[in-house]
Formats: C-alpha cells, structure tokens, sequence
C-alpha cells in the first residue's frame, strides 16, 4: 500500500474515534453537542505541550489531556440539565470557539497558528510507531477497544439508563433515576476518547498548529459522521466516519484540481447530509428512528 | 378534613396545608389528605387541581407551603428521583404518556427496577456489569408484561405500540418500581373496555400481592368505582368529601 491509502486509512481511524466519542455524547444521552473539536484540541495540545515543553513521556501528556477535557467535559454537562436542545447546541458552540480561539491566540503557551513542532513519535515497547508501519494498527486497535467498551455500556443497566434519560428525562426521573448522573458520565466519557484521539493525531503528525482542525467545521464533520452513520449504532458512526473522511481523498484520486476539489467536497457532504435526513432519518445503520 | 377509614393505622402518606399558586390561580388551595394503603380514587372537575396534587406529591412541582409526610417521614421539596429511588418510594405516571420510545418495551420496564449499588462508584461499577442483574430481574419484570398482555412484544420499541399498549406499558413501568406508593394520572382515558379490566386486575393484584398503594385520578366513573376502595372527590383545591366501599357512588 502506498503511503496515501495508508494515510487515508490512520485519518479514518482518527475520526472514527471522534465518532464514537461523540456518539456517547448525541447518540446514548442525547446532548446535541457541536463543540466537540474542543476536546481534541485540548487533547492534541496536552500531549504537544508536555512533550515538547516540559519533556514528559507521552502517555503522561495523553493523561493530562483527558483529565482536562474530562474536567471541562463535566463543567459543560451542567446547562445540559437545564436547556433545550436549540439553546445546548449554542451553548456547545460557543464552548468549542472559546477553545479554538484560545488555541490561537495563547500565543505564549500555543504558538498559535505558527504551531508546535517536533512531537515525539509514540513508541510501543520501544519500537516507534510510523505511519507506514504500527500506527494504522494501533489507531484501529484503539478504534476497535473503544467500540467494544461502547457496546458494554449501550448493554449495561447503566447504559439503559443513560437512553432513557435521553428519551424522557422526566419519565426517568419518576422512576428514580437521576439525570445528571448520566449526562455527566457521557459527557466525560466522550471528552476523554476525544481528547484520545487529539494526543494520537499529535503524536502522528509530529507537528500542530491552531489551523490543524480543531474548528468549528471539525466539530460539524463529526457530528455528521454520527447522524450519517446513526447516532446510537456503534458500527453506523464508525461507517460514518469511514465514509466521511474517504470523500476528500476519493475526490484528490480523480485528479481534480485543488480549486475544483475543495468546493465540490463541501456539495457532496451537504447533498449526502440532506438526503439522509429526508430519506434516512434514523443514519446509515442507525435504529433510532423516533423523532417527536 | 376527611376521614377516610376508622382503623387507627398511619396513613401511608399525609399531606397538610398544601398551598400552590399560578399567577393568581390557586391549584391547591390547604389542601390535607390522608392516604391509606389500597387503591385510592379521587374524582372532581377539571381544573380542581388533581393533576397539581399528583405533580407537588411526586417531587415535580414545590408547594408554597404545607408539609408532606411519606410513612412519617417529611419529603417536602425533595427532587422526583429521591423520592422515587428512596425506600417506600412514591412514583407516577403521566397524563400525556412519557415512555423511552426508543427502547424496547423490556427495557422499558426494566429502568424502573432498582439496581443494587446506588449511585457511588463502586455501585456504578457494579451496574457496569453486562446485564448481571438480568435474570433476576427478568423475571420479576416478565411477570408484569405477561399480566398486561405485553409479554409478546417485549422486543418492540415503545413507540411502535398502539395507544392502549403505550398506557399498558406506562402502567407496568409503575408497578415494576418497588415504591409503596403510586400515583397514577388518568390510567383510564383513552382505553378500551378489554384493557381497563387488564388495568383494575392489574391494579388489584399488585395492591393485594405486593403491598402497593395507588393513588388515582380519572374521569371514568365506572372503572373507579370498580376498582377504588374509597374515592375522594377534590373541587377547588381542596379534598371536599370521601365516600368508601366499592359501590361508591359519587356524589
């Protein structure tokens, strides 16, 4: 395989565990969440800043990471106790901006846009992950692992529980279940597989800067991964994410030029983002088909 | 105040003085009542606040004043989930029905069981476990599909169930909840004759078998009167009158 396909296919890997992460989030609590790029640059600029500024290992700057989003994760959880969808995804917005923006504009701790260089390449057992070599295996085996703990919980007591918070809180609450409880947990469960996903994509490019794609259309693009695919179903966000993330690189093995490229992407995702919301409501291989 | 058996037990809840308001409308008005174990019907025109008496005793609206007493224990102003999860709980059902629509009906019925552990995290831990509890819990929970004729579509999901099935369901998710008392919103509205014989011998069986006490609220005279072992009759925020026995007419 050519280093492209192999790209290709450690860049899906990525997104896939965005995905997912964000699937915890929308898909089993139902808290519409535009803002999740944040988690993943605050993932991205842990590992980047531990490693290159203050030396530490990597899984050191990994943790740091995800106890940060994990922090700012369940700070976010609490207006989504109290507001309405409409009012939750601004309030996700203007979170994921308030960090992207930082992410720039902090020049002294971020470099801002003139970025981050010289990350170190993860090593496993002391062999260094390359991109043509362990790394397609250990993003997907991370792909793989986070899926299975996903399916764990969409099957435990604790999971149900966290769906019918998200089909009737105050059905759930009659009941005796506590809604904060359960939005919480998957808001810093979903934070911390971002933020995950920011460290690998660190740590794979060696290099980051505010530009790297921790914006708003980063968020967006995950969140359509997850209604594309089907909010809920763990293979649908994970085909998602596939299908999503292959459309540029189909695109650039046509040979079109940049400048006819780069518009045409942005038809087709907003074509096959339409025609699923009419046609498919529910995503590729989503069972939630309920809507009020 | 009314008296509404001469026994001298304690009543299974006791309300006093419950004063609520909404922007000059009074919904309940010092309203006390007594609620003694069995099925207990309250009756009265729309607006006499049954509704705002089931929303202020199930934890979803705050009183202006009064005390409530659940088995002598004050539970004023304590959210819906505590009162539900805590020990003689109370739980209820909607008028509009609130059911997890997209779960299936198992699942739905299933939230409502309490799991051991509570909310700490090693209780949490504890519920992680894929399903452990299931088979116990399966079926305790099987038994109250079977009585509501559900049993067969328990892997359905909640909304591809007719409108009576929904109500059905809604039931069976209160009676999976172990609380010692339960307040239902119009269990009858909407249903055909078949499945209001399913609700009362529902309602029967789990207040002679399982030490459940109901609270009601419906329109339908002849099923409450069937199935309630006293009714109270509410008429501008206030219980106004008690008639008991099963052949109760209402005044």
């Amino acid at each position: 395989m050519d280093l492209h396909t192999v790209e290709m296919i450690n860049s899906a890997g990525i997104w896939a565990i965005l995905a997912l992460s964000l699937n915890v989030i929308v898909g089993y609590a139902g808290i519409a969440s535009i803002g999740h790029a944040a988690f993943y640059a605050i993932g991205a600029y842990s590992s980047a800043i531990m490693c290159v500024r203050l030396g530490a290992p990597p899984w050191l700057g990994m943790a740091v990471g995800c106890v940060l989003a994990a922090g700012l994760g369940a700070l976010i959880s609490i207006p989504s106790l109290r507001l309405r969808d409409d009012y939750l995804m601004l309030t996700t917005l203007g979170f994921g901006e308030i960090v992207y923006l930082t992410c720039r504009n902090w020049e002294s701790l971020t470099n801002g846009p003139r970025g981050i260089g010289g990350i170190p390449t993860l090593r496993v057992l002391s062999v260094p992950v390359t991109e043509m070599g362990l790394m397609p295996w250990l993003i997907w085996g991370c792909v793989f692992t986070l899926a299975g703990l996903l399916w764990a919980l969409e099957h435990s007591p604790f999971g149900r529980q966290m769906m019918a918070v998200r089909d009737n809180e105050i059905a759930a609450m009659s009941l005796g279940v506590r809604p904060i409880l359960y939005k919480l947990t998957a808001m810093v469960v979903g934070a911390m597989a971002a933020s995950f996903a920011g460290s690998l994509l660190a740590h794979k490019l060696s290099f980051i800067d505010s530009e790297a794609g921790f914006g708003l259309s980063t968020s967006v693009m995950v969140f359509a991964m997850v209604i594309l695919g089907g909010r809920g179903s763990i293979m649908g966000v994970v085909a998602g994410a596939i299908l999503l993330s292959a459309v540029p690189e189909v695109l650039r093995r046509f040979g079109l030029p940049l400048a006819t490229a780069a518009p045409l992407r942005q038809i087709i995702f907003g074509i096959l983002l339409v025609a699923i919301v009419v046609f498919r409501p529910q995503g590729l291989f989503g069972k939630l088909k309920f809507r009020e | 105040m009314a008296t509404l058996l001469n026994d001298n037990r304690q009543p299974i809840l006791s309300a006093r003085g419950l004063r609520k308001r909404f922007d000059g409308v009074v919904a309940l008005d010092s309203l006390d009542i007594d609620i003694e174990d069995g099925i207990t019907g309250v009756v009265g025109p729309n607006g006499a606040g049954k509704t705002t008496l089931f929303d202020v005793l199930s934890g979803f609206s705050r009183p202006d004043s009064g005390t409530v007493l659940l088995c002598g224990r004050r539970v004023n102003g304590w959210p819906p989930h505590r009162l539900a999860r805590q020990h003689p709980g109370i739980t209820r059902s909607f008028q509009e029905i609130r059911l997890f629509e997209e779960l299936s009906v198992l699942d739905n019925v299933l939230v409502a069981r309490k799991f051991s552990g509570g909310t700490t995290v090693w209780g949490i831990m504890r519920r992680l476990t894929i399903r452990r509890e299931l088979r116990k819990e399966l079926n305790e929970v099987l038994k109250i599909l079977r009585l509501l004729e559900l049993a067969d579509l328990q892997q359905r999901r909640a909304h591809e169930l007719s409108y009576g099935q929904r109500k059905l369901l809604e039931l069976g998710r209160c009676l999976a909840a172990e609380s010692r008392l339960t307040l239902l919103d119009e269990p009858f509205a909407g249903v055909n004759p078949h499945m209001i014989e399913l609700i009362c011998r529902a309602l029967t069986k789990a207040r002679d078998g399982s030490q459940k006490a109901f609270l009601l609220v419906d329109h339908n005279r002849r099923a409450m009167e069937s199935v309630c072992d006293r009714i109270l009759r509410m008429e501008q925020g206030r219980v106004v009158g008690a008639v008991t026995g099963g052949q109760a007419h209402v005044a």
